[in-house]
């Protein structure tokens, strides 16, 4: 066990203070757009905190910093890349700027506007499919992280799990968006002192020289420069290049900019906001590499083995086990868990909504507020035991990081350049957005379910690579919108965009 | 350095920087928008109160 009195009391004094918060919003919770999207409420900053902590998961440091334990400094481009993706989007306001305008509730209801109810349901389902299966690996990344940190056996690992998916549930189901959004703000403050304190650590224990000739050693100059990465390429970087124009429009993401108080304030939260996504990268995969640096100079601590290779998911919390100070130590457990919390929470309630706000509702549109919130509160346990089984049982053909790439790619190229064609392109119709939707709702499966099989004969494995499906499914979406509606229409006529009080 | 390592560690230093910057920033001005949303958030729920009353 590496966990002293002191770093237990941290962990439980966050624990109290979250869940004392999360249950004393219960009373604010009058209609379903309180519980929701707090009442459209919120303001610049404390949109940013939510944005920030909602953004900035356990997950995101485990997949990152595993990341760069496995690219070395080359894994940086995803961060840079990121930071430009988020500038184009705050300076233009692309999507999100409409989407708010027409104050919708989440993304698909602006299909049933543009196009009609069947398309509205489709992009709901791929929204819903790619988004859980996307959340499947934050349990289990987000346990391993404690696991080692905290230094309990491996057979705890399931427990974990369980625990930390109650912990979540609990104080979701109780408040909604305004638990979430106040826990935030606290969890962010947290989150953000805990991420700056442990770079300084990671980095100073080992030396930035050391880490600079371990990255050379080990990956030679692929382990900087990303066009040569073995693990990256320039497959990999257009890949990413081609999805700027979507950068942060994740739907838990994206139901942020739609709680603010007006489209300008969207617009400045992605501008502002994207400035941390560059640390967001950067400084967990910083950790990554002086994890590799620290495995690679000493031998007395091993790299935990998953099926007889080494985890490397495991290096970075091995090594902050290590090297933090004991009230740092449990400082960076009650972040994590912060980060952890202030993710999930968001992104149970995301997908719990799409499913009551685009699935459920428009078969059945009599529905009441209160039959809303509980139906919703039901999903988000669903949610959350889909989560718990799929983390347990499926590993990613490649880093984690990737995984996360190709199911947001699902979500990217099928529903927001559908969304992105109905918003700025005129002609763009029902059957174009539905062949779209359809064809990149279904490509990036390949790589899901094929990627790590022996179905495909070894010469054909490349067409599976998560990079070669990820263009062509932006690019085959592309083609199929644009073909497929100058075709059909006279047969299917656009519908225009309906003004925000008539969507209303 | 080569290329690369400089255009690296100069990023690595600058997202540091802009990271506590945005943290800065977000706390002090987001502890008047908690206030704000927790008064709209209130009335809300005391006219939700008034007319089911």
């Amino acid at each position: 066990m590496n966990f002293i009195w002191i770093d237990w009391l941290t962990v439980i004094a966050f624990l109290v203070l979250t869940t004392g918060v999360a249950l004393a919003t219960r009373r604010l919770i009058s209609d379903y757009d309180s519980f929701l999207l707090a009442g459209r409420t919120l303001k610049l900053y404390l949109a940013m905190a939510t944005m920030g902590a909602t953004e900035l998961g356990l997950v995101t440091l485990m997949y990152f910093s595993q990341q760069g334990y496995s690219s070395g400094f080359s894994a940086f481009s995803i961060g840079l890349i990121a930071l430009v993706g988020f500038m184009f989007v705050g300076r233009t306001g692309f999507i999100i700027k409409g989407l708010r305008d027409l104050e919708v509730h989440t993304i698909a209801e602006f299909f049933g506007l543009r196009y009609n109810r069947s398309t509205q349901v489709i992009a709901a389902i791929i929204t819903f499919a790619a988004g859980l299966m996307n959340m499947g690996l934050f349990l289990v990344l987000g346990a391993k992280f404690l696991l080692y940190m905290v230094g309990l056996p491996p057979e705890t690992l399931p427990y974990l799990m369980v625990g930390l998916l109650l912990l979540v549930l609990a104080y979701t189901v109780v408040g909604g968006m305004v638990s979430v959004v106040l826990t935030d703000y606290v969890q962010f403050l947290i989150l953000f002192s805990s991420v700056v304190f442990t770079t300084y650590f990671a980095i100073t224990h080992v030396g930035y020289d050391s880490v600079i000739e371990t990255v050379q050693r080990e990956y030679g100059d692929g382990g900087f420069d990303p066009f040569l990465s073995e693990d990256l390429g320039w497959l990999f970087i257009i890949w990413l290049l081609i999805g700027i124009p979507f950068s942060g429009m994740w739907p838990p993401a994206l139901s942020r900019a739609l709680s603010t108080v007006d489209s300008e304030t969207s617009k400045k939260l992605y501008s502002f906001v994207g400035l941390s996504f560059l640390g967001r990268a950067l400084m967990p995969m910083m950790w990554g590499i002086c994890a590799l640096t620290y495995f690679a100079s000493d031998n007395s601590v091993a790299l935990p083995l998953l099926d007889g290779v080494a985890d490397t998911a495991a290096a970075m919390p091995v090594y902050l086990s290590q090297i933090l100070p004991a009230g740092v130590r449990g400082l960076m457990v009650a972040a994590a868990l912060a980060a952890m919390m202030s993710t999930f929470d968001s992104y149970l309630l995301c997908w719990s909504s799409i499913l009551v706000n685009d699935i459920v509702l428009p078969l059945r549109p009599d529905m009441k507020d209160q039959e809303k919130i509980k139906l919703t509160r039901i999903a988000v346990v669903g949610c959350g035991l889909f989560v718990l089984s799929w983390g347990y049982l499926y590993s990613p053909p490649e880093t984690f990081f990737r995984f996360m790439a190709i199911t947001g790619t699902m979500y990217s190229a099928s529903v927001l350049l559908t969304t992105a064609a109905g918003l700025y392109w005129k002609k763009a119709n029902t059957v174009g957005t539905l062949a779209s939707l359809i064809v990149a709702g279904t490509l990036p499966l390949t790589t899901i379910f094929l990627g790590d099989s022996d179905i495909l004969p070894l010469e054909y494995r490349w067409m599976v690579e998560d990079k070669v499906v990820g263009i062509t499914t932006f690019v085959s979406s592309f083609v199929v919108m644009i073909v497929a509606s100058l075709l059909t229409q006279k047969s299917h006529p656009p519908k225009a965009i309906p003004r925000a009080k008539e969507a209303a | 350095m080569t290329g690369w390592q400089t255009l690296w560690t100069w990023m690595l230093g600058l997202s540091v920087v802009l990271f506590f910057v945005v943290e800065v920033v977000v706390v002090i001005g987001g502890a008047g928008d908690v206030k704000s949303m927790l008064a709209s958030l209130r009335e809300n729920a005391e006219k939700g109160a008034a007319d089911s009353d």
